[in-house]
């Protein structure tokens, strides 16, 4: 298959040829989510390295497990799932643990319900490059410290830009116990960003 | 009916059900816990209107809205993380010299 007939093709026909053992058609695939499945990877295990042993991991499965895969869901969906998959089982495996407990980084509230204290903005403007790679940086160090189960539930919300639903479904949460997983993880990284920006103001007046 | 407006005046007056969920005296805490589904769209109109009500009078909430909408603006910026050509190569080779030894 030349690559230019091939884009054209859809997945669900790239599937089935892949079924019939076309090498060619896997690697079509291969080439269309390769950098969604790294990105995925990359996000869970926060490390070059380990994200690309389960993207390795994860096109050996599409390939090894491609008659299981029926068709009811999106290939999309399918191999999304066992990105998460092979992500869990190499954030399990590594030994160092720096999640945090998502309650800390919420609010101080009074007895009436009010803050406890100033709310300060991040200053953040599109013009200010060295601020906004702090913040990236901040960011990307926030979500490692997320437990997983809050941590998967943001990438895929609010990274990868699926909905409620479409997340509730690939976790087999319920949309609530999804929704409120999203905000409290969005709680966590604000809170994160806060602090960083207040102790940088004290650290540089 | 009755008996659930008298449950609401009292556990408005004792405060001993600061759960009750949108009241005329909506606290910060309150607010706080609405502001994602306020960001997605996903609010009721009574609850959008007590909200912004809430948001007009209070500095701090409105900090707070903002700075989560920053946050989640930072969260989208790192969608698509390039993936290095060698990884791509070695990905390729792996897959292949895999497959092929187990045909």
């Amino acid at each position: 298959m030349a690559s230019e007939e091939a884009a054209k093709v859809s997945d669900a026909t790239l599937v089935e040829k892949v079924k019939l053992g076309d090498y060619r058609a896997f690697e079509e695939l291969v080439t269309r989510y390769q950098r969604r499945a790294y990105g995925l990877a990359y996000r869970l295990t926060s490390n070059a390295t380990d994200a690309e042993d389960v993207l390795q991991e994860v096109f050996l499965q599409v390939y090894q497990k491609i008659g299981d895969f029926r068709g009811e869901s999106a290939f999309s969906s399918w191999l999304y799932k066992i990105t998460l998959n092979a992500g869990y089982m190499k954030l399990r495996k590594r030994q160092r643990r720096r999640e945090e407990s998502i309650e800390d980084a919420l609010p101080d509230f009074g007895e009436d319900g009010s803050f406890t204290a100033m709310v300060s903005p991040l200053p953040l403007s599109p013009e200010n490059a060295v601020l906004r790679a702090e913040a990236k940086r901040v960011t990307e160090e926030a979500i490692d410290k997320l437990g997983e189960d809050y941590k998967t539930v943001l990438i895929l919300r609010d990274i990868e830009g699926f909905s409620a639903s479409e997340v509730s479904i690939m976790l087999g949460l319920s949309i609530p116990a999804t929704k409120s997983r999203l905000h409290r993880a969005r709680l966590f990284l604000r809170q994160k960003l806060e602090n960083y920006f207040k102790e940088r103001t004290v650290r540089t007046p | 009916m009755t008996h659930r407006w008298i449950e609401w005046i009292k556990s408005k007056w004792s405060g001993s059900k600061p759960d009750v969920p949108m009241s005329p005296m909506i606290t910060c805490r309150q607010v706080i816990e609405l502001l994602s589904d306020y960001i997605n769209r996903e609010l009721s109109p009574e609850d959008k209107t007590e909200l912004d009500q809430h948001l007009q009078g209070c500095q701090n909430c409105g900090t707070f809205l903002y700075t989560l909408r920053q946050s989640v603006d930072l969260l989208k910026d790192l969608k698509e993380e390039d993936i290095p050509e060698e990884v791509n190569a070695r990905l390729r080779n792996f897959l292949r010299s895999k497959i092929q030894s187990e045909k």
